[in-house]
This record gives C-alpha cells, structure tokens and sequence, in this order.
C-alpha cells in the first residue's frame, strides 16, 4: 500500500537525519531512487523550490513527494511520518534537560555545541549564497546579488524593525526586474 | 497561550523562506525581541538541541518552545502550526512548481529572494556569535567547525558531536571559560 510505504519511508528519514533539511538531501535522493518514485532530476527541482517556498526545506520536500507519489493524502502522510520522530525525540529530550538544569557537564556540552551550531548556521548561509552564485550566468549577475546582499546586511543593522520576511517578498519583486 | 502559540508559528511557517535556519533568525526576532518568551541562552540552547537531535531543525525547534511555554500540548500546536502553511501551499502548487522554476519572468524573483537568505542568515549568525560566544575559546571553536564544514566532506552531525566532546574534554581539563552563561 502506497500510503504505508510513504509513511515507513519519511518516518526512517525524520528519525535518522542529523542538521535539518538540507543535511537530508542525499537521504530522500536515495529513498527516492530506491522506490522508483521520480527522477534525479525531478528531484533536483523540488529541491530547488523547496528552498524558495515559504516553510522549512524538508516539510516542503516532504510534502512534493508525497503530493507527487499519492496526491493530497500522501502529502499529508509524508509530512506527518516526516515530523514524527523529532517531535517525539525533542519532548523526550526536554524533560531530561530541564532535569538537568545546573549540571557542570551539561553546560560543558552546552559551550561545544553551541560554537559548533554557529558554525552550521553560518556555512548554511554561505553554502546558499555560493549555490546562487554558481548559478549566476554572468559577473554583472554576481554583481547585482552582492549589492542585493549589502542593501539586506544595512536594513538589519539600522532598520532591524523591518521583519526579515519582508526583505525577503521585496527582494522577490526586485529581483523580477533585476535579473 | 495556545492560540498564541499557533498565530505565532503560523506566521513563522508561511513567512520563512530557505529553511530551518532562516526560521532562527525570525524564530530568534519572535520569541525574544517581541514575545519575550524566552532569554538568548535559552534561545541558544534550542538552536543546539534542535541540530542535535534527528528530523527538520523548524520542527524541533517549534517542538522545544512549545513545550517551553505550554507543556505538550504546546509543543503539539507550534510544531502543527509550522507545518500547516507549507503543506497547504506546496500541496497546492505541486503541479505548477516545476514549470515556474523554467519560467524566465520568475527566474529573477527566485535568484533574489535566494540572495537575500543568505544575506538574513549570515547576518544572524555573526550576530548571535558576538551575542552569544563571548570567550576566545568559543570562538576559536567556531572557527574550527566552520572550517571542517568548509574544506571537508565529513557530515555536518560530525561537528556537533565533536563540539560536544571538545566541551566535556575542556570540563574534564578545568578550563571552560565560566558556565554556559560566559560562553
């Protein structure tokens, strides 16, 4: 049964994947290959739009090849069996946290991570600038994106009221004419 | 709380574009600076938790909060309202998606707002890292990690993990820089 097997399929990838939807690329590409559910290719758009809708990068993954395999119910399936394991994981996770309040090795762990996750944060901001770049057909192109990039890095540091949302949507229209 | 807690996640999964980490930087604006919800090292530690643990890092992190601030039932209603706006409108346009990306007059709207992501997220970043990592330490961690990301192919769970053990491996040799607090 289809369903079942979306359901098996996006709960496997929501419990194994460590960093968050763009570290589960190469897993969907294999689940997806394996179930014969559409091409490399197919996938590589998906990929690609997913990173431009609204909403985190692996739902919006989910919820297109689920939509795609089975329609509204296998959207829905996928999404749910995708979000499962890490709802489940975290209310676990908090409460032997919130146990462990004041722990010297708690806090030890705290300071790793956390320069640690920093740097995931900014390699996940480099990594989609560069991506971009690369996809650029010339340096006027390039050009253009920096400034676009400078005039967004201003409006955060003197105008942090304008909600990063907005930057976004109006970068969008410019972007129509821009490029 | 809980209606809060839905108009809240709501917006942030209809507005957020380019992911779980774009998410933070909006997350981090919402709970903190408007809401006031939660402080920046509790903000800090859900960042960490939600990299750390397993499945999409919006999910956690709207899992975490909710649970911060209504218990399960909290954390069940923020991680449905983050889902609820991409499913509904991926699900709708998952047969015309394809077709725009080809689309000349789009080309542009999605090569900005990908531009501007990225500009939003490595903004954030260098703010949470003056913010938040205030030892040389720290930061010479920070710097380690990234470069592993960089110039190595190892997974990204790899640096966490390594971020970890280098944290317990400086309490075992007495020299952590203070609590979590003076990190």
């Amino acid at each position: 049964m289809i369903y079942l097997e979306l359901a098996l399929t996006f709960l496997r990838i929501g419990l194994f994947s460590f960093g968050g939807g763009v570290a589960m690329i190469p897993m969907f590409l294999t689940e997806i290959e394996k179930h014969d559910w559409m091409t490399q290719s197919e996938f590589m758009n998906i990929v690609a739009v997913s990173e431009m809708t609204p909403g985190p990068i692996a739902i919006n993954m989910a919820t297109y090849v689920g939509s795609h395999v089975a329609g509204w119910p296998g959207a829905v399936v996928s999404t749910v069996a995708l979000s499962t394991p890490s709802i489940l994981v975290i209310l676990a996770l908090a409460t032997l946290l919130t146990r462990l309040k004041s722990n010297p090795w708690k806090e030890a762990v705290i300071f790793g991570v956390k320069s640690a996750a920093m740097a995931l944060i900014f390699y996940a901001g480099w990594l989609i600038l560069s991506n971009t770049v690369h996809q650029s057909d010339s340096t006027v192109q390039t050009v253009k994106g920096m400034i676009l990039v400078a005039i967004c890095f201003l409006f955060r540091i003197y105008l942090p009221r304008v909600q990063p949302a907005f930057l976004i949507i109006a970068s969008a229209i410019v972007g129509v004419f821009l490029f | 709380m809980l209606v809060k807690l839905f108009l809240t996640f709501f917006r942030l999964g209809l507005l957020t574009i380019g992911g779980g980490y774009a998410m933070l930087a909006q997350l981090e604006q919402e709970l903190i600076t408007h809401h006031e919800w939660l402080t920046r090292d509790e903000f800090l530690e859900i960042t960490a938790i939600a990299q750390i643990t397993p499945g999409p890092i919006a999910i956690n992190a709207a899992t975490f909060v909710g649970m911060r601030m209504a218990g399960t039932a909290g954390s069940l209603v923020a991680s449905f309202a983050v889902v609820l706006p991409p499913l509904i409108i991926v699900g709708f346009l998952a047969g015309h998606l394809a077709q725009w990306v080809d689309d000349p007059a789009l080309h542009g709207a999605f090569i900005a707002s990908r531009y501007a992501a990225a500009a939003l997220i490595l903004h954030a970043s260098i703010r949470m890292l003056r913010q938040g990592v205030t030892s040389n330490l720290g930061r010479l961690l920070f710097l380690a990690g990234l470069a592993t990301l960089m110039f190595t192919s190892l997974h990204p769970l790899f640096v966490i993990v390594a971020g970890a053990g280098t944290g317990l491996l400086l309490n075992m040799m007495h020299c952590l820089p203070g609590g979590s607090s003076r990190t």
